[in-house]
């Protein structure tokens, strides 16, 4: 059997001497769209994070293909959250791009027409090809975003980890990030994204993580994405989640 | 105003010690951590005592070394706080700077009171007095000028090798590290140049108008382009000019007010680094207006 893309045993990490994920585990099969999610300060984040050493572990093990993530560092592509760099930094959407391509480009060398061709080949992909001279502080948050997924892009990457791509970016954005998902999908690569909106789960992912503090669950969407689960993962938060949801449609029914 | 060899001498030097502040001074400025320049460029005086105490002298290579070791010791002290303490980083730059100056200045009034390291000396620097030690009594090549050469020259081969490198590690180096272009390397190496560059500007400039010269012309360009190679050029270009202007600054007015204010004749002594830094300053605020008036325009 293949080796899943992720698998976390017992992963705990701690700010403060207060855990922020606790006894973690989750194993992530290869080839799927894979969701976590879980409420406000669960941890999500954290857990990515951890997993890529980004933040130190304080217990528990990863792998990656069934190898140290050190060894395979070329086979995941990492997409942080927009809000973790600074977009006043003077270079271009293409720079930006370019970045991806560190290892190709080499020590001491500099980047050829290739590396540049592919850089815009994966921005057309976004469909930001005609913002690639711009500087990377006149984009709008979902432009910044596809971005980020052009430089991930190019890393030609096995496992591709998100964290809340989908967090405020406008419509063109999300279609372009699914249509972007599926395709990797069929390209035999694993997507494994960190999200916040309950109602859109079903539609992107087919397999999913509940997380708060702990794994609540995780598995195929089916057995996952019930009630009960949501319940357990989400407490009392959840009644509210769904009256808010209703209502909100309510209101939408009523301007329509 | 008359114009000496000296003037040449004193204006050349401090646009060379200027150009090795300015090439790492961008990248710390733009990973904004341009404070670091002001902790690292005090954090050397216990690596300058120490030296001296082994060594026995005041002018060798181990004083030079000593200050490089203690000001990259400040970097990781900073690091390792700010992990294990969890204080924002200004603070634990705060605490890392202060405690190996103050180490220092006790090591020297314990150990080596006698020699002369002044650390008034050391805080101010004096350029007109620095251009005046040259390499050989028959040259007037000032020594200063030769060191200040090597430090642009290294930290310019520095910038251009690893651009990239740096390019990466100060806009996400977290992403440096998924692609492997080894951004903690380049931070200490970007760390261990600043303290070198420290240390050879201290004589020209002193360690407080070192933090000017590295953080003031990249913050000036910053507000003319947003292209990165474009920033480090202009970066560069101001801070000569900021020299040229500074000196003529001091020698025309500066000069003559102090020498008025305590009825001197001789009036060639003020202190040049405090005019660049002044027309640095002024420049900043043409860079400030001038944004602002495009972004209304």
């Amino acid at each position: 059997m293949k080796a899943p893309v992720l698998e976390a045993n017992h992963m705990t990490v701690c700010y403060d001497k207060k855990p922020a994920v606790w006894e973690a585990s989750m194993s992530v099969p290869a080839g799927c769209l894979a969701g976590i999610i879980g409420p406000n300060g669960a941890g999500k984040s954290t857990f990515l994070k951890a997993v890529l050493g980004i933040i130190p572990r304080t217990s528990g093990s990863v792998s990656f293909f069934g190898e140290p993530y050190k060894k395979v560092k070329q086979r995941v592509a990492y997409v942080p959250q927009r809000e973790s760099v600074d977009w006043d930094y003077p270079i271009s959407a293409r720079e930006v791009v370019l970045m991806g391509l560190y290892k190709s480009i080499g020590l001491f060398r500099r980047k050829t027409k290739e590396h540049v061709l592919q850089a815009e080949e994966a921005l057309d992909r976004v469909g930001m090809l005609d913002y690639a001279g711009r500087q990377i502080g006149e984009l709008s948050g979902g432009q910044q975003q596809r971005v980020f997924l052009a430089r991930a892009l190019v890393q030609k990457a096995d496992l591709y980890m998100m964290d809340e791509p989908f967090a405020g970016i406008d419509a063109t954005t999300e279609k372009v990030i699914l249509e972007l998902m599926q395709e990797l999908k069929q390209n035999g690569s694993t997507v494994l994204c960190v999200h916040h909106d309950l109602p859109t789960v079903a539609d992107y992912f087919d397999h999913l993580s509940l997380l708060n503090l702990h794994v609540v669950a995780s598995g195929p969407i089916d057995e996952v994405f019930t009630k009960e689960q949501l319940m357990k993962c989400y407490g009392g938060r959840l009644e509210l989640l769904t009256k808010l949801t209703e209502s909100l449609g309510r209101l939408e029914a009523l301007k329509a | 105003m008359t114009w000496l060899t000296l003037d040449t001498w004193i204006v050349a030097t401090s646009a060379l010690v200027a150009i090795a502040c300015v090439l790492p001074g961008c990248f710390l400025f733009l990973s904004r951590q341009s404070m670091m320049s002001h902790g690292i460029s005090h954090a050397v005086l216990p690596g300058i005592v120490i030296g001296h105490l082994v060594t026995g002298e005041v002018d060798t290579p181990a004083l030079f070394i000593g200050a490089i070791l203690a000001g990259v010791a400040c970097a990781v002290l900073t690091r390792f706080l700010q992990r294990l303490s969890g204080v924002e980083e200004g603070a634990a730059l705060g605490i890392s700077f202060t405690t190996l100056f103050a180490l220092g200045l006790i090591m020297q009034r314990l150990f080596a009171d006698n020699v002369h390291i002044e650390p008034n000396h050391i805080l101010m620097g004096n350029l007109e007095v620095a251009v005046f030690s040259s390499i050989s009594p028959e040259s007037q090549l000032p020594e200063t000028f030769i060191k200040a050469g090597i430090a642009a020259l290294v930290n310019l081969f520095f910038v251009v090798i690893f651009f990239k490198e740096l390019t990466i590690s100060t806009f996400d180096p977290n992403h440096g590290d998924s692609v492997e272009s080894r951004p903690r390397l380049m931070y200490y190496l970007l760390m261990t140049l600043s303290a070198v560059t420290c240390v050879v500007a201290f004589e020209a400039v002193g360690s407080i108008l070192v933090v000017s010269m590295i953080i003031l012309p990249p913050a000036i360009a910053s507000f003319f382009t947003k292209n990165l190679k474009h920033l480090i050029i202009l970066s560069v270009l101001f801070a000569v000019l900021g020299c040229g202007l500074g000196h003529v600054l001091s020698i025309t007015t500066f000069g003559p007010l102090f020498a008025k204010a305590f009825q001197l004749n001789d009036y060639s002594s003020t202190n040049t680094a405090a005019g660049i830094t002044v027309v640095l300053c002024i420049m900043l605020v043409i860079g400030i207006v001038q944004s602002k008036l495009i972004r209304k325009g």
